[in-house]
């Protein structure tokens, strides 16, 4: 079952092994958990947008925000394994005016290592060498079956100013993956 | 007169491509589940109509709000289809004067695509 929780309904401190300010508590805006549809991802960029608008957010911020969470919800509706009723996308706001945009879901096992190289390469990188890195995928004939041909991770990285992490954990039997992207309200 | 004309959407662009007089113009948002999909009547009719040396320069309008990564990579097969015609082509990249993202991408199609690029910074 999916479910959106309003903005002033629920004070949760973000999981502190990967919140980038593991200090900071705050209050969940939006939480989605279960499968991901294209009705669903709409439905979510949708209130995100107003939602951004309602706290004034810069405009420039409001895209880079609402970028990241194209990629994550596309990532989510694409690639994750099942059970997709563990997938989880939620939305905090710090007090210290920024959003952390969170996605968890299940990955086959064999996926960690591939997703684990690749990420710690691009985290490596500066702004600058992931821009080139982008524009070097984007040119090649190359492409994934949906597309994009891997430039998600990059795209998440560079419109968060690198402030995002990638983590692995184990549920049950299943190996989830959690992204965090923390991106300020305001430029 | 053939003409390719797509009302946008929550995800996907507005598209107006009309042979006589030859304009291609794509707004609005290009953020769909399956970008090769929505992409490959755009690339046909580009393929067809695009490939008399006679014709006048057109203009290519890119006005796009938001584009994902897999619409990034369409673009480019996009931008690359037109770079291989023998149509005389420039295409304005028109971006919102604060939005320093897009204007990046802007850049970077330029700087990877050889046709003439005019980069428009737009007040809204």
């Amino acid at each position: 079952m999916s479910s959106v929780v309003p903005s002033d309904s629920t004070n949760l401190p973000v999981n502190q092994s990967f919140a980038a300010d593991s200090t900071a508590m705050s209050s969940c805006e939006l939480r989605w958990t279960g499968p991901v549809h294209d009705s669903s991802s709409r439905f979510i960029l949708d209130w995100m947008e107003n939602r951004l608008d309602a706290v004034q957010a810069s405009k420039l911020q409001k895209k880079r925000i609402v970028h990241v969470a194209i990629e994550l919800l596309q990532n989510l509706h694409h690639h994750s394994a099942s059970p997709k009723e563990k997938i989880v996308f939620s939305i905090h706001e710090t007090n210290s005016n920024r959003w952390t945009v969170r996605s968890q879901n299940p990955v086959k096992p064999e996926a960690q290592k591939p997703l684990e190289d690749r990420w710690t390469q691009l985290k490596s990188l500066n702004l600058e060498a992931l821009r080139a890195q982008r524009m070097k995928q984007i040119s090649k004939h190359e492409r994934s079956l949906h597309g994009g041909g891997g430039i998600g991770l990059n795209e998440i990285l560079r419109k968060s100013d690198g402030s995002a992490e990638m983590n692995f954990s184990k549920s049950q039997s299943d190996v989830v993956v959690t992204f965090i992207a923390e991106l300020p309200l305001r430029s | 007169m053939s003409l390719l004309q797509l009302e946008g959407t929550p995800k996907t662009p507005k598209v107006e491509f009309i042979d006589a007089p030859m304009s291609l113009a794509l707004s609005g948002r290009s953020i769909p589940e399956n970008s090769i999909e929505f992409y490959k009547p755009l690339m046909d009719w580009v393929d067809a109509h695009l490939s008399d040396s006679s014709s006048n320069p057109i203009e290519v309008s890119i006005r796009l709000e938001y584009f994902n990564t897999s619409s990034s990579k369409c673009l480019m097969d996009f931008l690359k289809r037109i770079e291989k015609s023998p149509v005389n082509a420039t295409i304005l990249w028109y971006y919102e004067e604060e939005d320093e993202d897009m204007l990046e991408a802007g850049e970077d199609y330029d700087a990877i695509i050889d046709i003439p690029f005019r980069l428009i910074a737009t007040s809204a």
